[in-house]
């Protein structure tokens, strides 16, 4: 093999001080008189020292290990919500219930009071009817009753 | 029984605070192997975290034929590459900079921090010009500091394949980093 395909095999070992003893004197002998093999060990080490002095990156102490124990958690809740998919079918069913009893409730306040629109509050004190809930729930909203 | 070893079996021992002392032991050096690769800070950080959760959820499953760190840095290393293989991109110069420019600041010698940053950049550009296979190689041997035979662990193949990519990748670095015409080297 020529000596300098060797060398250049050998290379990366020895600027990484990994070289067995009998390759890094076989290396320092070949180098001392090839200028090639020589330019070639000076760039690639500049290359490694520029490699080694990098800056750094580093997240505050800790930092890691509190984002994943969030997210942990977060999962962890996620699959006690998830567990809904476990509940039988009526019950599947069953749970917009309450949804569908607060929005009837709402149209209920809403158009009760509109539908009593007679006359106003002050008429209605004055003539002395009695008062209903309705009537009520119009004086609760500011409307007429 | 190593230090790694204790947490260990701490943690499968039901201690979740175990699992905490190697996440702080290991975060910095794990974030930097992945933003040697990556070059983005942010993503840096999340595939950091994923790759610790990925440890967390299969750490029963670890059968300690490597040791803790290579069977880490494994994990890390693949997590890496997945996010790579989907976004298909490589560190821009500007990001770079961007990246350095927010990471200056303060009353020190503005034009000289930028300098070194810019030399950051560079050089952190230049890693992501090399392919991913040279590029891991270097990165763990260099940023990280592990030797051929545990880079070979990690990486999964043989030693002298380990030594031809480190050369390989330092021969595109130099490449690279002489096209911006000497101001690094």
């Amino acid at each position: 093999m020529n000596a300098c395909v060797r060398v250049r095999k050998l290379l990366s070992r020895y600027i990484d001080k990994e070289a067995r003893d009998t390759d890094t004197a076989f290396i320092e002998a070949h180098v001392a008189g090839c200028p090639s093999c020589k330019k070639e060990l000076r760039e690639l080490s500049c290359v490694r020292e520029l490699l080694l002095r990098k800056e750094r990156r580093a997240l505050p102490e800790g930092e890691l290990a509190r984002r994943m124990l969030r997210q942990i958690s977060y999962e962890k809740s996620g699959r006690e919500d998830f567990s809904m998919v476990g509940m039988g079918y009526l019950a599947r069913r069953l749970i917009f219930l309450p949804a569908i009893a607060i929005a009837l409730s709402a149209a209920f306040l809403i158009l009760v009071p509109q539908q009593t629109n007679r006359y106003s509050w002050e008429e209605h004190v004055l003539s002395g009817d009695p008062t209903t809930t309705a009537m009520a729930l119009g004086l609760i909203l500011g409307t007429r009753v | 029984m190593t230090e790694d070893a204790f947490y260990i079996e701490q943690f499968l021992g039901g201690d979740e605070k175990a699992f905490e002392a190697i996440v702080r032991k290991y975060q910095n050096r794990v974030l930097n192997i992945v933003f040697s690769l990556i070059g983005k800070d942010r993503e840096s950080e999340d595939i950091s975290q994923e790759a610790f959760l990925k440890v967390y959820r299969s750490l029963k499953g670890f059968r300690r034929r490597c040791s803790f760190s290579t069977w880490l840095y494994r994990i890390v290393m693949n997590t890496a590459y997945d996010f790579l293989r989907k976004r298909k991109d490589v560190v821009t110069q500007d990001e770079a900079l961007g990246q350095s420019a927010d990471a200056s600041g303060g009353r020190e010698d503005v034009l000289s921090a930028l300098l070194i940053k810019e030399k950051e950049a560079l050089i952190q550009k230049a890693l992501g010009k090399v392919p991913l296979a040279y590029r891991a190689a270097v990165v763990l041997k260099d940023i990280e500091g592990l030797s051929y035979g545990e880079i070979s662990k990690v990486l999964g193949c043989r030693i002298g394949t380990v030594e031809s990519r480190i050369y390989r990748a330092r021969q595109l670095l130099r490449k690279e980093l002489m096209k911006s015409r000497g101001d690094v080297i």
